[in-house]
């Protein structure tokens, strides 16, 4: 048997147990089918955002025919994902693009179409195996005609119709065996033991931010899109506009905070010695510098770092501590002023 | 506020559990209240963008007019958690503009639904559950305040409107199809200026789910 998950979330009437009264069979039920839907709904790997600002006032966000512009992203997925869905907002001038999903895979042919009558594009991956592994992924897009923008992407796992049954991997737990008028023994409930004493192996919040531009242009490094400096200003020069919000999970009974791995896609002009990148937490202080030898002249990933940032507090109107904002900000900075340091994509995901 | 018994994760030790033992009442009631804050926590951030510095979205038509709303930023689809009545979970919405010239007022609307609904909430005269409404009369870019606070839902109605059927597969690298049912909403913002002279601009929005009973 497997584990169905359905389209909603269940409630369970916790007052009805009680020590010394059995359990239902009911309330077991519930609790199983309410474990798979937080496990089989799928999370959001790369929530909705805008590459570039979508307005001709600042048109060097375009791209050019004949051109096969690179994204690229790292998140760490959740396990049961077998599909995700890719969506891509892509305005022009009724021209056709290519997206290619991921780089090297399959090529889609969708229309960019004049920003108001754009609609969003879909592109399914489907995945050759189940992985909750950290990686990075790619996207190509090649426009046909000049002056074609990609408005927005984003990308989430498709939810699972049911999850095989198992204390790991897929984590699925069936219902059927938790009926009224039975005794309910640990076989019944173990692979729901295994999963809610375990926050990591469910429900994690694959991506708090990712903010990705081509670094790579028909194959060739492009410093078009990337933000880069040469300041050695103590606090670096901010990536972004603003600092984004960033709020984990609470996977404690007490806690406070919760814990963010990032990465970040970076190279340098290869003059002078170093750059530096790091992530900072309005409310819980900031990431060691990462240097970024001026040797690495073509887009890499930094390796991981983790920063603590606020959870979650579930007595909160709307979730924030203190009704404050926890904002994560990139920032860059030369160590000697003649090396430059470019900065094109930014992952942050919930550890 | 959480549907848990604690509001938290509760650890215990699982060796005390054993095959062909019976599964006591303090036991069932620790997994059980895990299993709700897992699911009360379940919620995704589904929108997340703040431009590089010194860039911005703004209104993208040749010519415009005053105190009429138009689109800016079109962000997903994506699909939302749903609670037990069928509503979306609540959202958790922040966005940041401003105002070309200093002392013009600029009004921004976040619109959360189905996009065949999206221009018609935005364009109301009331500002309904799923918007989240913003204004300044400030040129200095900055995360706007709402009125009231920052979070929007979207009831059993605006759900229902968003559900589609999504065809997927049962396993990786499998080929038998099965079909889930999903809602799927965008993100819109939209905006208006009080003055010809002026435009609305947009620099950063986010948007996170967030359950309360």
């Amino acid at each position: 048997m497997s584990g169905i998950v359905r389209p909603r979330r269940a409630l369970i009437d916790t007052s009805e147990i009680r020590a010394g009264y059995t359990v239902r069979g009911a309330t077991w039920s519930t609790a199983a089918a309410l474990t798979n839907w937080v496990l089989g709904r799928g999370a959001q790997l790369i929530p909705a955002y805008t590459p570039g600002p979508t307005n001709a006032d600042v048109p060097d966000y375009a791209m050019s025919a004949g051109s096969t512009y690179t994204f690229q992203y790292y998140f760490r997925p959740r396990y049961q994902a077998v599909q995700r869905i890719w969506c891509f907002t892509l305005s022009g001038s009724n021209n056709p693009v290519t997206i290619t999903v991921p780089a090297g895979g399959t090529s889609v042919t969708a229309t960019a179409r004049p920003r108001e009558t754009t609609q969003p594009v879909r592109v399914v991956e489907s995945l050759s195996a189940q992985s909750d592994t950290e990686a990075s992924v790619s996207i190509t897009i090649a426009p046909t005609v000049a002056s074609t923008w990609l408005d927005s992407v984003s990308c989430f796992e498709v939810p699972r119709a049911f999850l095989t049954e198992s204390t790991t991997n897929d984590r699925g737990n069936d219902t059927t065996e938790l009926q009224h008028g039975q005794p309910v023994l640990y076989e019944s409930v173990q692979p729901m033991v295994g999963t809610v004493t375990t926050a990591a192996a469910i429900g994690r919040r694959a991506s708090l931010l990712q903010w990705s531009v081509p670094a790579t242009v028909s194959g060739s490094t492009s410093t078009s899109f990337a933000v880069s400096t040469t300041s050695t200003a103590a606090a670096g020069v901010d990536v972004l506009d603003r600092a984004v919000p960033a709020l984990a999970r609470k996977t404690s009974l007490t806690g406070l905070t919760g814990s963010v791995r990032v990465r970040f896609l970076v190279w340098t002009n290869g003059l002078g010695t170093s750059g530096q990148i790091r992530f900072t937490s309005s409310e819980n202080g900031s990431t060691s510098w990462i240097d970024v030898s001026s040797a690495t002249t073509s887009p890499t990933w930094t390796s991981a770092a983790t920063l603590t940032v606020d959870c979650e507090d579930p007595a909160a109107a709307d979730g924030r501590q203190d009704a404050t904002w926890d904002d994560m900000n990139a920032q860059i900075r030369s160590a000697d002023g003649v090396c430059r340091i470019y900065c094109a994509a930014i992952s942050a995901w919930e550890n | 506020m959480s549907s848990s018994i604690y509001d938290g994760l509760i650890r215990f030790d699982t060796s005390r559990f054993g095959n062909e033992r019976p599964v006591d009442t303090r036991h069932a009631q620790n997994l059980i209240n895990n299993a709700l804050h897992l699911a009360d926590q379940a919620g995704q951030v589904r929108v997340a963008w703040a431009c590089r510095g010194g860039d911005y979205a703004t209104l993208d038509v040749s010519s415009f007019s005053a105190n009429v709303w138009y689109r800016i930023v079109a962000l997903g689809p994506f699909p939302i958690m749903l609670r037990e009545d069928g509503s979306a979970y609540p959202w958790r919405v922040r966005l940041a503009g401003y105002s070309s010239v200093n002392l013009d007022t600029s009004t921004f609307r976040a619109v959360l639904g189905a996009p065949s609904t999206l221009a018609g909430t935005a364009r109301d005269g009331t500002v309904a559950a799923n918007v989240l409404e913003v204004s300044t009369t400030s040129s200095t870019d900055a995360w706007l305040t709402p009125a009231t606070d920052n979070v929007i839902t979207l009831d059993a109605s605006g759900v229902t409107a968003a559900t589609e059927s999504i065809s997927t597969v049962t396993a990786a690298g499998g080929s038998t199809a099965v079909t889930v049912q999903a809602a799927t909403v965008h993100l819109e913002v939209w905006a208006k200026t009080s003055t010809i002279n002026s435009e609305p601009r947009v620099t950063a929005i986010y948007g996170a789910e967030y359950y309360t009973p």
